[in-house]
């Protein structure tokens, strides 16, 4: 009897068994075939329409339902289409099991809630979607206008959020006409004058006027040859003064104002090189707030309120998390910020009386993360927020034709989204990049192991760094960077200990137009000729400080040098002819007639990446290649140095030109960081009240 | 070109320098507690032989320096360290050579207590000016604060005015941001990181003559008048800054605990010369007590 009815119960589990095993091929089924739609076709509302049913039908099982609904959001996404975000919240929401989705989608939902379920009424309400949004701006007052930067152009610009219309306030001509631009910039509080950083050769701080509908007359307000970058922050409510961050020639960041009448800068507090995110006018005038690091090297931030003239400063005392200040409310009786004190990013509110924070802080806003853009006369805070999948991928590339011998992977699961700049070790096995721990974090280097997939992370004592490239014996990376003080130049990393020593230093600011050669024994670096548009390449000997001069020429910008010491690779812009051109340079390093490998006619000067990326064995040159003027698409191109068809990469569009792409020492495989990356303005309206609502 | 505020008390803060000073709430710059401070500077009634003031080795006329290369107390004593030049001294975090003193209320009673310089107990100090070690204290920090120097020609140079530096200045200026790497250390308005370092200064006979903050560390000094506060360094060992750039040059004195900053910089005679000549722009106006009312 026992037999009879083990073997039952085993027939019914064997039984049950291959009907969950069936439905489990079918939904594998369903699921790859509305991927097959998603990628292979490109149909998106089909694929749409496919995992919608997915949902629907296996609504019980977690795991497909929460993979389903990722690639529905991700067509949502493609399509620019907001709705995205309600199904990336909802993951994040509702499937924190499902480890892998969650992780993806809470990369991706960098845009606070759309939901209001959270704070009463308050709400988020897009309000600038598309490839020419910009986030260094401010908004006006009343919550209508957004100065921005139209980078079709470099022109400041003005944005009507109300009518979805476009003003650009200058017109300085096209990128072949003139290299300078716009970049920060803030509304006054009445509405009525913009004051922004302008480069020309350097910084310098003006006003316009937003009268009428035509190109006014700007002022300059302020130019300093010892001031590398002024940038407006916000206006005095009286209209007398401009609070701004100023960087020194030596290296350190003041926080102060500029007066209207006379220009004169008035410093308030000399701070590190890194300075502040933001500098806010109480509604009174009387004080001003901003936020500094706790120390040379974290990434923690207090606040900090000192009263116009100096006189006096509090902090916020605030030891834990990244702090940084948006505004203050129209009542100016609280001041309102982002932090991370929670756990992950939201917004916070913090009493002040008299100048002086009072009490604990508050969380008015969770899940809120983006760059603040002001806080209106009626409360509402704007944000420009970064909407990203980019990681890092891995694929088989045959190089003789530009395909791709599969779809390309994430190999890493750590930090989704936050991975960037990969390249391989000189024995293929290990895969180093750089990563974020959060969005808003300093770089740090990790090292996958792709035989175990163990991965380990690196602490590196600098402020920063970028592009690390490993040393041909495999024991340490190379990259350009700065120190905790400030300094830009070529840093060698110990690739098991992370310990770190300077290169070569540069001049303030000028490291990211620099080289090196596989082995750190030279650096090479652009030196530009004062007031002309000419450059040299120099070369210098790390053990002997000798200097030569490689190549002079005009528009140089950044030197790539080949890994086998021959040639350097650069990109730069002609503006000669109908429409200006983009051109990949071969220099000889030892001397000779450099040539030209590609030539692209588009009135656009970063057509082509201002760096470049070298085969392992120096035969051919791979450079991004913008699609629009504007935007992030772009094509990667296989440039053979010796001649030949040069080819297209089949990695997509949305491949990340800064990380630039690194191929494996078999000359099989590729590493590259793609997806795709847009910026939005969204305005979180009625926050105040809502919270006064609660209380 | 004088950038101004005024402070509650009265305070001018000069071109070059931040606007806010950190001050302690629970001492107030008052122009009642500079007045107190500045007589009390000079009042040689605070040290056990009638001889000494802080005045006396913190002379207005170099800068709150003394001119020697280690400073002379009571009865003629002569102290171990060279007594650093005051100025600006509000923006500071660490005090004395050693930077055994985080705050101005502290730093200003040690010399009345050293039995190097003014050899009182601060019982002994209260009752001969007859106020309290606290209040003392306090009206110290407070006329401290207002001794600022600024308005330099470097000032008026890095405000807009291109003709305050002579070219062999500006050489120098660029030499102290960048082959000199000076502004590692002194860094900012007040060209000090008010940090402790090892610049082998203190290393002789392969042991430290003085240990400073620890290992021959040294709180680095503020270059502003140092054209008037020689000799330099904290035992006043080199003369001139002649001196100290070559000292520098060289790479400071090797020994186990030297600074990664300190490295031999190669300079040439004419850059030695321009970073010298740029030193002495530092020199501006030094104001000291309640400038609104001079």
């Amino acid at each position: 009897m026992r037999r009879t009815g083990m073997a039952f119960v085993a027939a019914v589990v064997l039984l049950a068994g291959g009907v969950v095993a069936q439905q489990k091929r079918q939904q594998d089924i369903d699921l790859q075939a509305a991927i097959r739609t998603e990628t292979v076709d490109g149909d998106l509302n089909g694929a749409i329409k496919q995992y919608g049913a997915i949902i629907s039908k296996y609504r019980a099982d977690r795991a497909v339902t929460a993979t389903a609904l990722l690639h529905l959001a991700e067509c949502y996404q493609k399509l620019g289409d907001a709705q995205s975000q309600s199904f990336y919240e909802r993951i994040v929401t509702d499937y924190a099991d499902q480890k892998e989705a969650f992780a993806l989608a809470r990369s991706r939902l960098v845009r606070p809630n759309v939901s209001a379920r959270v704070s009463g009424t308050a709400r988020y309400r897009q309000v600038w979607t598309g490839p020419e949004v910009d986030v260094e701006g401010g908004v006006s007052p009343d919550g209508r206008y957004l100065s921005f930067v139209d980078w079709a152009t470099g022109d400041l610009a003005l944005r009507d959020l109300a009518a979805g219309t476009n003003r650009r306030l200058t017109n300085k001509g096209t990128w072949e006409h003139s290299g300078e631009y716009a970049e920060w910039s803030a509304i006054s509080r009445d509405g009525k004058q913009v004051a922004y950083s302008w480069f020309k050769n350097r910084y310098q701080l003006r006003v316009i006027g937003l009268q009428g509908s035509g190109v006014s007359q700007p002022r300059t307000l302020f130019d300093n040859e010892d001031v590398e970058e002024i940038a407006p922050h916000d206006w005095s409510p009286d209209g007398r003064r401009i609070a701004v961050q100023v960087k020194r020639q030596d290296r350190t960041t003041q926080i102060g104002w500029v007066a209207i009448e006379d220009g004169a800068l008035h410093v308030v507090r000399s701070v590190d090189w890194r300075g502040t995110t933001r500098i806010a006018y109480s509604p009174d005038g009387n004080y001003l707030a901003f936020d500094l690091p706790l120390s040379e090297t974290g990434e923690q931030r207090d606040l900090f309120v000192v009263t116009s003239d100096g006189r006096s400063q509090s902090a916020a005392g605030m030891n834990a998390g990244q702090n940084r200040v948006i505004g203050w409310s129209p009542d100016g009786t609280r001041l309102l910020f982002i932090s991370d004190r929670g756990g992950s990013a939201g917004i916070w509110s913090l009493n002040v009386t008299d100048g002086k924070p009072q009490g604990s802080p508050v969380l008015i806003r969770p899940d809120s993360d983006g760059r603040p853009l002001g806080v209106t006369a009626s409360g509402a805070v704007y944000l420009g927020v970064t909407l990203s999948d980019r990681d890092i991928h891995i694929a088989p590339v045959d190089f003789k034709t530009g395909k791709l011998a599969a779809e390309p992977s994430r190999p890493l699961q750590r930090f989704v989204g936050l991975n960037r700049q990969p390249d391989w070790s000189p024995d293929g096995k290990s895969l180093a990049y750089v990563y974020r721990a959060t969005r808003r974090g300093g770089s740090n280097l990790a090292i996958r192991s792709m035989e175990s997939g163990t991965v380990r992370e690196l602490r590196v004592e600098l402020a920063y760094f970028a592009l690390p490239r490993w040393t041909p014996d495999g024991r340490s990376l190379i990259a350009k960077g700065g120190d905790t003080k400030g300094r830009d130049g070529v840093y060698r990393i110990d690739a098991q200990t992370g310990d770190v020593a300077p290169i070569w230093v540069s001049e303030p600011g000028r490291g990211f137009f620099s080289g090196w050669s596989s082995d750190g024994s030279k650096v090479y670096y652009r030196k530009s000729t004062p007031g002309t548009d000419t450059a040299s390449f120099v070369e210098r000997d790390v053990a002997s400080g000798d200097e030569r001069e490689v190549v002079r020429r005009a528009k140089l910008r950044v030197p790539s040098p080949s890994p086998d010491g021959r040639y350097i690779a650069t990109t730069f812009y002609d503006k000669s002819g109908a429409s200006g051109s983009a051109v990949l340079l071969l220099v000889p390093i030892s001397g000779g007639e450099p040539r030209e490998l590609l030539r692209v006619s588009q009135p656009n000067p970063n057509a082509l990446n201002v760096s470049v990326a070298w085969t392992p064995d120096s035969q051919a040159v791979i450079v991004n290649k913008a699609l629009t003027d504007v935007g992030d698409q772009t094509e990667v191109w296989l440039i053979p140095v010796a001649g030949g068809q040069a080819r297209r990469l089949a990695l997509g569009s949305h491949v990340d030109g800064y990380s630039l792409v690194s191929v494996h020492p078999d000359g099989r495989q590729i590493a590259f960081v793609a997806g795709e990356r847009r910026l939005e303005v969204w305005a979180l309206e009625n926050l105040l009240a809502a919270q006064s609502a609660t209380k | 070109m004088i950038a101004l505020l005024l402070l509650a008390a009265g305070l001018v803060i000069p071109l070059g320098l931040d606007l806010y000073m950190p001050i302690p709430e629970a001492n107030p710059l008052t122009a009642h507690s500079i007045e107190l401070g500045r007589r009390l500077f000079s009042d040689r009634r605070l040290s056990r032989d009638g001889s000494t003031a802080c005045v006396t080795c913190h002379e207005p006329a170099r800068a709150f320096a003394d001119g020697r290369a280690r400073s002379v107390g009571v009865f003629g004593r002569v102290g171990r360290r060279h007594a650093p030049a005051l100025v600006n001294r509000g923006y500071g975090r660490a005090f004395f050579w050693d930077a055994r003193a985080s705050s101005l209320e502290e730093q200003v009673l040690e010399p009345i207590e050293d039995p190097n310089e003014m050899d009182l107990t601060l019982g002994e100090a209260s009752s001969r000016v007859g106020l309290d070690s606290t209040t003392i204290s306090r009206a110290l920090a407070s006329y401290v604060r207002s001794i600022l120097s600024g308005d330099s020609p470097y000032d008026q140079f890095v405000s807009g005015d291109r003709a305050a530096l002579s070219d062999e200045q500006q050489m120098g200026l660029q030499i102290l941001r960048g082959k000199g790497n000076c502004t590692s250390c002194h860094v900012g308005p007040t060209f000090t990181d008010e940090g402790s370092h090892n610049t082998g200064i203190a290393w002789r006979d392969g042991q430290f003559s003085d240990a400073g903050a620890g290992k021959g560390a040294f709180k680095t000094p503020t270059l502003r008048e140092v054209g008037r506060t020689a000799p330099y360094m904290h035992d006043g060992s080199l003369a001139t800054i002649e001196a100290v750039v070559d000292f520098y040059s060289d790479g400071g004195r090797t020994n186990p605990h030297l600074d990664r900053e300190i490295r031999p910089l190669g300079l040439s005679n004419d850059e030695k010369r321009a970073l010298g000549a740029f030193l002495t722009s530092l020199s501006g106006t030094v104001r000291e007590g309640l400038h609104d009312s001079r």
